[in-house]
């Protein structure tokens, strides 16, 4: 199919409502984190949402690290 | 090695309560590719990552990469408020995105009693410009660039003549903003805005590096390094002042 519109492509195919279900901003320790819910219950950071550089150092929030909520 | 080998393995078995601590090295090096990252000390300048689409009253779909302004402002008021923060970098990688909520992100760090400064990296495109000059001084790599061109808007209108209004002067409120706050005036700025042939099918301009500054819409060339100097430069001049109240 191919589409000639100036429409966005999320105008058309509206997103899967489910697909927000997975993804949490969640506060961890002393910072606010973007998370997925993995399948064993716990959760993986996907991004760290923190204005303070030395933060993105620190070892218990690096994008990967799973917790639990 | 055996003898190293066999050690860690026997407790998993004995002891099942043992096991996350024994795996939690080797989980460490699955989940982030190595066993351990550098530390800092607590640092007096903050980082505000503009990155993405500008996210405003409606959320994106998740396979985009978003900037939720509801998670910038109240960092900024934050950043205003904690006595430890001295200085705010603002990094900008942005498509662009939602006017209102790009606007009030720019009115936000424009008005930080602190010190701040703009790095414009990949892109700076649309409602990033306003972002980018919001700040007390601006930089652009030499490689980033800023596209310029009028506000548009999808889904369904209702009532032509009105919305037209409307978007019209959203639009005067970019310009204006974009004017107050930066060097360029404002016959340039709707020049580049309305501009033909500089976009293959549309109008507006794509104003790389140096060529930003020369327009005097952006302060200088720079990097990290450049903007660092810059803030901690600012945050030197303003300590003085305090030093002497206490005296």
């Amino acid at each position: 199919m191919v589409l000639y519109t100036p429409l966005s492509e999320t105008d058309i195919f509206p997103a899967d409502p489910n697909a927000y279900d997975s993804t949490v901003i969640t506060a961890y320790k002393q910072t606010t984190v973007k998370a997925t819910k993995l399948e064993n219950g716990n959760y993986q950071i996907v991004q760290l949402l923190s204005t303070d550089p030395s933060d993105y150092l620190h070892p218990d929030y690096q994008p990967g690290i799973q917790f639990n909520a | 090695m055996t003898e190293f080998n066999n050690q860690p393995q026997q407790p998993q078995k004995d002891q099942p309560g043992d096991q996350p601590k024994k795996s939690e090295l080797v989980e460490k090096i699955q989940q982030l590719g190595q066993s351990n990252v550098p530390q800092a000390p607590d640092s007096n300048i903050h980082v505000l990552p503009i990155i993405g689409q500008v996210e405003g009253h409606l959320q994106l779909p998740p396979q985009n990469k978003t900037t939720k302004y509801e998670h910038l402002i109240p960092q900024l008021v934050a950043i205003e408020q904690n006595p430890k923060i001295e200085g705010l970098v603002v990094l900008l990688n942005t498509v662009g995105g939602d006017v209102e909520a790009g606007l009030a992100i720019s009115e936000m760090i424009a008005s930080l009693s602190k010190p701040t400064v703009s790095i414009v990296l990949g892109g700076g495109h649309s409602i990033g410009v306003p972002i980018a000059v919001s700040t007390d001084y601006s930089f652009i790599t030499e490689t980033a660039t800023m596209t310029i061109h009028p506000i548009r808007m999808t889904g369904l209108v209702i009532g032509v003549p009105q919305t037209f209004e409307y978007m019209d002067k959203m639009q005067d409120r970019v310009v204006n903003f974009v004017t107050q706050h930066s060097n360029i005036d404002e016959d340039k700025f709707k020049e580049l805005m309305f501009a033909k042939g500089n976009l293959t099918r549309d109008i507006g301009t794509n104003v790389v590096g140096q060529d930003a500054v020369d327009y005097g819409l952006i302060d200088a060339v720079g990097g990290v390094k450049e903007a660092m100097e810059m803030l901690n430069k600012e945050i030197d001049k303003r300590k003085p002042d305090e030093e002497q109240v206490i005296q």
